[in-house]
């Protein structure tokens, strides 16, 4: 029971509320309405003999009796403020022998409008003033003067001169360094020319040799590599041919290379095969071929023989140094430390001979002063 | 040109780079002066053309600017006024005035005037083409003189409103932009906008400037504006 009291009571609460929300909204916005008209009949207002002025005071002071919420009251605080500027205002204009702003328009309406006075549309008032009239009657007042249209832009242009590039010296990195000089006669011919004239003249000789005497070098993997280098260009040129015997055997045997008529019918033509050779063929051939039965010569490391031929010359001359290419090295004292590179071979057969005679890469780093 | 001995023997220049000098301040104004629409040249920026050149002497722009306004009168016809800047009268009531003294003392400017009759420039000088601007500029200064010097900015659009010219119009057949023509009047310093903070926010006012308040000018206005308006003069109202 108590609870429906109570529901009941909650409810008409609620109901009271919303209709004093509704009386103060209603009472803010005819505060509104007011404010508005009071901006739209402002001239009125001001005009002397006129009673508006009174009617807004009690149309404002009948308002402010509903007044009971600060919200309410701050906005007719707003309305009464409006209205005695609006009253200040006039009173100031009235410092000039009684004109008013609005007397000076409607005079300019009247005198300046199109014939038919203002119109209330928009766009036809905005075109019913006769500005260049009011110009041309008041250009006495201003008399601007007009200036010179020949030249608008920068007055004083002056011209930039070009700056000069300062060069900076640059000094040479080292001393002059000639380059190796060759053989004349070595110039035309690689190593692998010279190696596959070598293979041909020994084919020429042998006119059928075997394929691993031909190629391996007992001594040299590398070598043995490029001799079927060289080999595979003879081949590829039709110069040799491999051909199989019955037994299995691989025979290598010169041969004319195909004319031109050849090739160009199609008699000739290339066909492709990979040879896989790696260190352990290499071993494995060297036990299938007898020693002594190779057929290309070894050739002398051409350090080897420059040293060797340095030696010969050592008990004459004096010791000169391994000729060495001088690498200018970027880092970051600029190129101020030479290194003198002297590169000799590293091959894999070290385990032959060479590790107590042949030097490894001499460096020597001399600070260049 | 031969300047008064006792005042050119003060600089010990010579007379032709005298001419030269004079010459260049009368070009500039020139110039200027149809670069900026109107717009006042302030004197900082004739001072600088003279300094710019390494003539340091006290006193040596004053008499190269007074040679120019003589030689302007003389040969052009062309009275150049001098405006002394004025402030925003908030500003001068709150006291901000003694902090910015000494700047505004400085802040002169030039304006050049046809000294034509009237009828002869009417005739053959006045520009036809920007007619319409006098004509506003003329409007909006006797509504504000009106107003008592000063007027906010809504008030302001309400007496225009009357006359066609709405506050956010961009294509109005005379002026297209309607709030930048009022602003081209604050650039020519006929007026000048001044921020004031209400109970209500920031509001704008618009005041006479020192271009529209230079005394030939002013008188003219009031003289014009109180003949526009006496012309609805009727017998009744003397009753």
């Amino acid at each position: 029971m108590p609870r429906e009291r109570l529901n009941r009571n909650t409810r008409k609460g609620k109901s009271d509320d919303t209709g004093a929300a509704v009386d103060r909204r209603l009472l803010r916005s005819k505060y509104l309405t007011f404010k508005n008209r009071i901006s739209d009949e402002r001239d009125d207002i001001s005009k002397v003999d006129s009673h508006k002025l009174i009617t807004f005071i009690e149309e404002v002071d009948s308002l402010h009796q509903l007044v009971q919420n600060p919200r309410e009251q701050v906005v007719d605080a707003e309305a009464l403020f409006d209205i005695t500027n609006t009253l200040v205002t006039s009173v100031k204009a009235y410092n000039s022998d009684g004109l008013t702003p609005s007397e000076f328009v409607s005079c300019i309406l009247r005198d300046f409008g199109k014939e038919g006075g203002p119109c209330s549309y928009r766009n036809e008032l905005r075109s019913s003033i006769r500005w260049e009239d009011i110009g041309e009657a008041v250009s006495v007042v201003f008399r601007s003067a007009p200036g010179c249209r020949t030249m608008i832009g920068p007055m004083n242009n002056e011209l930039k001169r070009r700056k000069t590039v300062l060069r900076r010296m640059r000094a040479k990195p080292a001393r002059n360094i000639r380059p190796e000089e060759l053989d004349e006669k070595d110039h035309d011919k690689t190593t692998t020319d010279k190696n596959m004239a070598t293979i041909f003249n020994i084919l020429r000789k042998n006119r059928k040799a075997k394929l691993e005497n031909l190629m391996l070098n007992r001594k040299s993997f590398a070598q043995t590599v490029e001799n079927l280098f060289a080999l595979s260009f003879l081949i590829k040129d039709g110069r040799t041919e491999i051909s199989v015997d019955d037994s299995g055997r691989h025979l290598v045997s010169p041969k004319n290379a195909p004319s031109a008529d050849a090739i160009q019918s199609g008699e000739s033509v290339y066909s492709h095969f990979i040879f896989r050779y790696d260190y352990n063929d290499w071993k494995s051939m060297l036990d299938s071929v007898a020693a002594g039965e190779e057929l290309m010569p070894h050739r002398a490391d051409v350090n080897e023989a420059r040293s060797n031929a340095e030696a010969e010359v050592e008990f004459d001359e004096p010791q000169v140094a391994p000729s060495s290419t001088h690498l200018r090295k970027l880092c970051r004292n600029r190129g101020l430390v030479m290194r003198e590179l002297t590169v000799e071979e590293v091959s894999p057969e070290s385990d032959c001979n060479k590790a107590t005679d042949r030097a490894a890469a001499i460096r020597r780093g001399k600070r260049k002063l | 040109m031969s300047y008064p001995p006792e005042i050119a023997s003060q600089f010990d220049i010579p007379d032709l780079e005298k001419d030269k000098l004079v010459g260049e301040v009368i070009r500039y104004i020139l110039f200027k002066t149809e670069q900026n629409s109107g717009c006042p040249i302030r004197r900082e920026e004739l001072t600088q053309l003279i300094t710019a050149k390494g003539y340091k002497q006290r006193n040596f722009p004053s008499f190269v600017i007074d040679e120019a306004k003589s030689k302007l009168s003389s040969i052009f016809g062309y009275e150049m006024r001098e405006l002394q800047r004025s402030r925003p009268s908030a500003a001068a009531n709150t006291g901000r005035a003694s902090q910015s003294q000494q700047s505004v003392g400085d802040a002169k400017s030039y304006i050049i005037i046809s000294k034509l009759p009237s009828d002869v420039y009417g005739k053959f000088v006045e520009d036809k083409s920007s007619v319409h601007l006098s004509g506003l500029t003329f409007v909006v200064i006797g509504i504000i003189h009106l107003a008592g010097g000063k007027i906010t900015e809504e008030n302001l659009w309400h007496h225009l409103k009357r006359l066609g010219l709405h506050e956010n119009e961009e294509n109005h057949p005379k002026f297209s932009n309607t709030k930048q023509a009022l602003e081209a009047l604050v650039q020519q310093r006929y007026l000048q906008k001044e921020k004031v903070n209400g109970p209500e926010g920031n509001i704008v006012h618009y005041e006479l400037a020192e271009r529209a308040l230079d005394a030939p000018i002013y008188d003219k206005i009031k003289e014009y504006v109180a003949q526009m308006v006496q012309k609805d003069a009727t017998p009744l109202e003397y009753d």
